[in-house]
């Protein structure tokens, strides 16, 4: 599948406790980012196929007291863009402890810059492979940690 | 900045797509691509796949069509999915779209850094690509099976006051 295709979880961090959502309008890389997180090592990795699918799945998670703790979020998708997502979860202090990382192929600086001041926790430009989405988790952690010092 | 003619940044979009291209092949399929080679072919194959990006702004508009010949995606597609679901049009369609989707981005962005700020819709498969007298057309060999990256882009002369 990708580049490093190994199998093995040689990952620093343990995740088998950690649920992450997959929000992306393309079924290719739904199936690869949900099979890359797997062999990183998320306990859970839900898929949304749609913006509106995606916030729908984080509410609901919400709602029955558990919360994802990270979400990875493309931004163009053609219900509801991964940017209104990003938008209306930072809006929701219920998600405050909730990680996104936008992974997308829109790489202007402009749009790098307004994630990051909207509320991402990283930005990974795609391709992303398994090693750039291991920095994007591990920048996720520190954050997380940071939160709860 | 603006561009004089789309083709006077041939050589400079041609890199963009062609490293685009490598590094998305290598990441996602340990594929080497092979060597581009300009030509004036459009992707309007026998057997093809076609889809296209549009990039518009109030006075400029443009679109990306990236083709692929269907045996290529059936081994793109064999790669990802299990085979029960590898050999279907949604699967080729989603693999086309997610290579046109960070093509189309890097072209954009490419634009925009000129002076535009163009905004790109959403990859769509198309029967056909389009053709213009200063479109870029690009062609790539991958596994002995070939795809091509059209592209297209237009100034519109602004609307002057009745």
């Amino acid at each position: 599948m990708d580049a490093d295709n190994s199998t093995e979880n040689d990952f620093d961090h343990d995740l088998s406790e950690k649920r992450a959502l997959v929000v992306d309008d393309n079924m290719m890389m739904t199936t690869m980012s949900k099979d890359m997180l797997e062999k990183i090592g998320f306990g859970v990795v839900d898929v949304a196929r749609s913006g509106s699918e995606g916030l729908a799945r984080v509410q609901e998670a919400k709602e029955e007291g558990g919360v994802y703790d990270v979400v990875f979020l493309d931004w163009h998708m053609p219900d509801m863009s991964g940017f209104e997502v990003l938008r209306q979860c930072r809006e929701d202090t219920g998600l405050h402890k909730m990680a996104i990382v936008m992974v997308t192929a829109e790489n202007q600086k402009r749009s790098i810059s307004e994630a990051m001041k909207t509320g991402a926790t990283a930005y990974t430009v795609k391709p992303a492979s398994r090693a750039d989405l291991e920095i994007a988790i591990d920048t996720v952690i520190k954050w997380q940690e940071g939160l709860t010092a | 900045m603006r561009l004089d003619t789309l083709k006077s940044h041939e050589d400079k979009i041609t890199q963009i797509v062609s490293e685009t291209l490598r590094d998305t092949f290598k990441t996602y399929f340990d594929i080497d691509i092979g060597k581009f080679q300009n030509q004036d072919q459009t992707g309007n194959l026998a057997d093809g796949v076609v889809c296209k990006t549009v990039f518009k702004n109030g006075t400029a508009s443009g679109a990306v069509f990236v083709s692929f010949e269907r045996p290529f995606l059936q081994i793109v597609s064999g790669m990802i999915y299990p085979p029960e679901a590898a050999n279907t049009q949604e699967s080729f369609h989603s693999c086309a779209s997610e290579i046109a989707n960070i093509v189309s981005n890097r072209v954009k962005t490419y634009l925009n850094d000129q002076g535009y700020s163009l905004k790109m819709g959403i990859p769509s498969i198309e029967e056909t690509a389009e053709e213009d007298d200063d479109d870029i057309n690009i062609s790539f060999s991958v596994k002995e099976k070939k795809l091509f990256v059209d592209i297209i882009f237009k100034e519109h002369a602004p609307k002057t006051a009745a």
